[in-house]
């Protein structure tokens, strides 16, 4: 399998006019192929998450193309932009973003729900033994831990089969061991239902589950990084800190 | 710390804003009622100073009931003219006849004048105290002229020169109008029409002759009215006072400013029905803006302000709210004063004009009233907020609603029996205010409860829309999730629904009585009144007895008295007639002893009175005084007959008005309905005045006319609906604040625009049906109470107006989708990427 999942090509985007124009992404061409887990990282106003945004639908760009599968987000209006989200996209942000009023299987079910889709039972089924919580499915979001209600978030990303997951900062509310557990499962979901994923994340460790690593700095697509490890990324992400301001000499004399 | 809430007041500007429109509202309807009134009351100190600038003293008959001006009065001969004129410093004396004319216009019709009486009085063009000025024309001279005042001239098309018949105490008359009249600028007195004559002609057609009502009276220059007054008197045989004239204009004025109260209390009441709901939006407000503000008050106490600050800032937000509300509802009230002005205008009510009258009593209690309700309704959402504890500062999680319900059960519970036994007592003993009290605390109590029933019920009304798809679902879902929320948004559109349908089934209730009522009591085939009940010549019941086979024909007259120790309303009818006319049932004594002079009363009259027949009791007159009459019988409550009767000639003989109310007529056994009809339409041929109506028809003339009543009620009460689902409007888009990362997040996942849109409209939509079946189960329960309570009154069926109400709940589910628009609108419009962000 080698066909794309998602595409940017020589996408643009600033925010603001004139001089307080703030360039977020200065001509990103990448792409995603299907059942690839993808890390994004970058330090921070590298314009990572503007990227993900523009190639999830959630943000217009100024110029260039996304394409999710074969559709080109160019030109589609909301309610393209609402249906692409529901059928072709899964997210999973930071802060889990579960609805209070929905007990987690209805949170799971959602996306299908508003879609007016019927859920393919053995495939929530698996999902939802695969993310652990077959016996939590009744308990409303309040009820849950914050790891729980992340593995919830990830089971509604995953119920559609959606053509790409996208992940914010996925672990970013999380302890580490919460957090290992949701990252390894995004690895399970690629490798072994071979689900398109693309996280975005400046945790060193976070990208070591990943297959790929593309880095951002300033608005391009600077390197990438098949197989990677935490020391390596972390290695890869030290070149990015701005040079260490020698101290002040200490002053002579009194 | 002062600053601190300036801040967050201007944070919050748009949403306090629609909460303070509730108080602008509801403070502009009590300033303009005041306004208003405060301006009639002044326009009316005038104008009957006009209507009696030149005269020092007026002389009259003495009122046996100490009443004011315009109670029933011995005439004053006219042989006293020449007594006054010969007191020392009296420079004229004239003669003034008070009586009933009305004018029939050229269609054929009576001038109706909305309830004020039509007058006929005398001009005295020559008299330096006539009141009456010409507008066009020359003053009435002889037997075939009139003048009439302007405004019923310009209401009927009547011009100088024209024939016109007006109807007077005796046979109705053709007369040429010689001149248009007013007083001063003013087109007529307040409403009444005025129909002028002659002095002599005044005298033989609407007054008494060979005397006058009263006799005006100015003084030379330099003579003191008061001085000149008891001058007079002494030349005054009994029974006659000498009154000064500024006395005259008081009672006049007192009397209008009496009706005037009536109506401004009325209206204030509505008000302050409005400012009650008003309270509720604010209560509303203040907490969902105090949940939402844990966190931040939370970190105000972890940097160290007391419970006490807390609590300070937010009532002085209140106070910012209240005060800017107060004013902008008082300075809408001077607008409001001048719309209700031209409503009263529309009715045909003339008012001179004159200036706006601001008192400062006005102002102070637009100003009290508005900062007064909202800082008492910040109350309890300001001592929650003291009570936010500083480590909240710290958590992540929301606001939480996981609070004991079990104190607010008591004290709902408490609230509502109190209410009800208040309630219960008030409408036992007709003590309004405490029914008003009752109702008002009753409805706290309802609203304390509420949110017990808030879950099961939203969850029930929701059930439909969950069913029709998941924006359904999350809007019956976000109904349901903070019953407290929902509780008190509801509440506030129960109370204007609850006083709608308690009025919808007093008025359904009523109308059936009304039924039953002229079942059991009427006997008579017709019924003759004119359209707004005001008296008319007895001519009518003259033509109807000429008539053949118009077997009885009993006339009412309509009167006060005071009978024993009570003043009571009393009717003057013919005895032999009576008991064809009427389904009485006497329970002792003999009702032919009203032949004889005697007098009868109802069974609770007589029980009231501790009077039984055979006793003598004493019946004070307001013209002639006390007469003790013999009680000759005891009857069955009737509502007809009402409490007391007498003869027609013991009526006739002790009042000066000698005209009818009602005529109740029974055609001769034996003869066709529709020939009787037919003779009693020609007998009131010539009374364009005259309704006639078969028991059917009055049935059907008396449901429209509470009907009528029922509507004004509801229109009034619009006002409480409107700031309710403004309240509506206030919680949601507080929710969808709230809620802005939920609602990112459904965006993301893929909800459409405009399922989002319908989400928000279920939410609001199960809220105000909500509201709706609240205000109608405390609303037929309290319409069920009133109808028991006016049992006595004759309201003896209660009627569920089951279309009306179904209506109400249709109406609120309506207000409902209104109110979702902008909220809906807003949180459609949310950027997809800033809402998921949002904390």
């Amino acid at each position: 399998m080698s066909a794309s999942a998602v595409r940017a090509v020589d996408v643009r985007k600033s925010y603001g006019k004139g001089s307080t124009a703030v360039t977020a992404l200065a001509g990103v061409t990448m792409e995603v192929t299907s059942g690839e887990f993808a890390a994004v990282m970058g330090p921070s106003g590298s314009g990572k998450s503007t990227l993900m945004h523009c190639l999830a639908g959630l943000d217009t760009v100024d110029s260039g193309e996304i394409w999710v599968g074969d559709t080109a987000l160019a030109g589609l209006g909301d309610k393209k932009l609402t249906a692409l989200r529901r059928d072709r996209v899964g997210f999973v942000f930071q802060q889990y973003n579960l609805l209070p009023t929905l007990t987690a299987k209805e949170n799971i079910l959602l996306p299908l729900d508003i879609a007016g889709t019927k859920p393919d039972e053995l495939w929530f089924d698996e999902v939802v033994a695969a993310v652990g919580l077959a016996d939590r499915l009744g308990h409303r979001p309040a009820e849950l831990s914050g790891g729980q209600q992340q593995r919830v978030a990830c089971a509604r990303a995953l119920v559609t089969r959606p053509a790409v997951v996208f992940a914010d900062e996925p672990t970013g509310n999380l302890d580490s061991r919460s957090g290992a557990e949701v990252l390894s499962f995004l690895r399970r979901c690629s490798q072994e239902f071979g689900q398109t994923v693309v996280m975005v994340t400046h945790d060193p460790t976070a990208a070591a589950y990943s297959s790929r690593v593309v880095f951002l700095s300033d608005g391009l697509l600077v390197d990438e990084m098949a197989k990677p490890t935490a020391q390596a990324v972390l290695d890869r992400m030290k070149a990015f800190e701005p040079p260490v301001v020698p101290a002040p000499a200490p002053r002579t004399g009194a | 710390m002062l600053r601190a809430t300036l801040h967050s007041l201007l944070a919050r500007k748009l949403r306090l804003a629609l909460s303070g429109l509730a108080v602008v509202l509801g403070v502009s309807f009590v300033s303009g009622t005041l306004i208003l009134t405060d301006t009639l009351g002044r326009v009316f100190d005038d104008l009957f100073a006009t209507v009696n600038a030149g005269t020092s003293v007026s002389v009259r008959g003495v009122n046996a009931l100490g009443e004011g001006a315009t109670a029933d009065r011995e005439p004053v001969p006219e042989d006293t003219l020449a007594r006054i004129r010969s007191v020392a410093g009296v420079a004229e004396a004239v003669g003034r006849v008070l009586g009933y004319a009305q004018v029939v216009g050229p269609d054929g019709k009576a001038v109706a004048t909305g309830g004020a009486p039509s007058l006929g009085v005398e001009i005295s063009p020559n008299s330096r105290q006539e009141a009456l000025v010409l507008k066009s024309g020359e003053a009435p001279e002889g037997e075939g002229e009139v003048a009439i005042d302007a405004a019923t001239a310009e209401k009927a098309g009547i011009e100088v020169g024209d024939r016109v018949t007006v109807l007077l105490r005796g046979p109705a008359r053709e007369f040429t109008v010689s001149g248009i009249v007013g007083f001063g600028t003013t087109d007529n007195l307040a409403g009444a029409s005025l129909t002028a004559f002659e002095l002599p002609v005044a005298q033989r057609l609407v007054g008494v002759p060979g005397t006058f009502a009263e006799i005006a009276v100015a003084a030379e220059q330099g003579v003191d009215g008061a001085e000149l007054g008891r001058r007079i008197s002494t030349v005054l045989p009994d029974g006659y006072e000498a009154v000064p004239a500024e006395q005259i204009v008081a009672e006049a004025s007192a009397e209008v400013k009496q009706g005037l109260g009536f109506f401004s209390t009325a209206l204030l009441v509505f008000a302050a029905i409005s400012l009650f709901v008003g309270a509720f939006l604010i209560f509303n407000t203040f907490s969902m803006l105090v949940a939402q503000r844990t966190r931040e008050l939370a970190l105000l106490r972890a940097l160290g302000a007391s419970r006490r600050q807390v609590t300070t800032s937010v009532l002085i937000e209140a106070l910012i709210v209240g005060l800017l509300s107060s004013v902008a509802g008082f300075v809408l009230g001077l607008g409001v004063a001048v719309g209700l002005r031209g409503l009263l205008g529309a009715l045909g009510i003339d008012l001179p004009s004159g200036p706006t009258v601001v008192a400062t009593r006005t102002v102070i209690a637009s100003l009290v009233i508005g900062v007064g309700v909202t800082c008492v309704a910040a109350l309890v959402p300001a001592r929650r907020a003291a009570r936010v504890a500083p480590v909240e500062a710290l958590r992540e999680s929301g606001p939480a609603e996981d609070r004991s319900l079990a104190r607010r059960g008591i004290a709902g519970a408490l609230l509502l029996a109190a209410g009800i036994s208040v309630l219960a007592y008030g409408l036992n003993d007709g003590e309004l205010p405490l029914v008003g009290l009752g109702a008002l605390t009753s409805f706290l109590g309802v609203a304390t409860l509420s949110p017990f029933l808030a879950r099961p019920v939203t969850g029930l009304l929701g059930a439909p829309f969950a069913r029709l798809g998941v924006p359904g679902r999350l809007g019956r879902g976000n109904a349901v999730r903070s019953p407290r929320r929902t509780s008190a948004t509801a509440a506030a559109l129960m109370i204007g629904l609850a006083l709608v349908s308690a009025v919808s089934v007093l008025g359904a209730s009523l109308k059936t009585s009304v039924v039953a009522v002229v079942d059991r009591s009427l006997g008579a085939d017709y019924v003759l009144h004119t359209e707004d009940f005001a008296p008319f010549s007895s001519e009518v019941a003259t033509a109807l007895r000429e008539q053949p086979d118009i077997d009885a024909v009993a006339a009412f007259r309509f009167g006060t008295a005071k009978v024993g120790a009570d003043a009571s309303s009393l009717q003057g009818v013919e005895p032999d007639a009576l008991q064809q006319v009427l389904k009485l049932d006497t329970v002792s004594g003999d009702l032919d002893a009203l032949g004889r002079g005697q007098l009868a009363l109802s069974e609770d009259a007589a029980r009231s009175r501790g009077v039984e027949v055979g006793d003598t009791v004493p019946v004070t007159w307001s013209r002639t005084g006390e007469k003790p009459l013999v009680l000759g019988a005891v009857y069955a409550a009737n509502e007809f007959a009402g409490e007391v009767l007498v003869s027609d000639t013991v009526f006739d003989a002790n009042t000066s008005e000698q005209l009818l109310g009602v005529i109740a007529a029974t055609g001769r056994d034996g003869v066709a309905p529709a020939q009787v009809r037919q003779m009693v339409d020609r007998a009131v041929a010539g009374f364009p005045n005259i309704v006639v109506e078969d028991q059917a028809e009055f049935i059907d003339a008396q449901g429209a006319q509470i009907d009528q009543l029922l509507n004004a009620i509801t229109v009034l009460l619009v006002l409480s609906v409107v700031i309710a689902v403004l309240g509506i409007v206030n919680t949601l888009a507080l929710s969808v604040v709230e809620r802005t990362r939920e609602l990112g997040l459904l965006r993301a996942v893929g909800l459409q625009r405009r399922q989002l849109r319908r989400m928000i409209r279920v939410e609001s939509v199960v809220i105000a049906v909500y509201g709706a079946l609240l205000g109608l189960a405390v609303g037929t329960a309290f319409g069920w109470a009133l109808v028991r309570a006016l049992r006595a009154e004759g309201i003896t069926e209660f009627s569920l107006p089951v279309g009306r109400l179904a209506l109400i709940v249709v109406v609120a589910a309506l207000a409902g989708v209104l109110a979702a628009a902008l909220p809906a609108r807003r949180a459609a419009r949310l950027d997809v990427l800033e809402a998921v962000a949002a904390t």
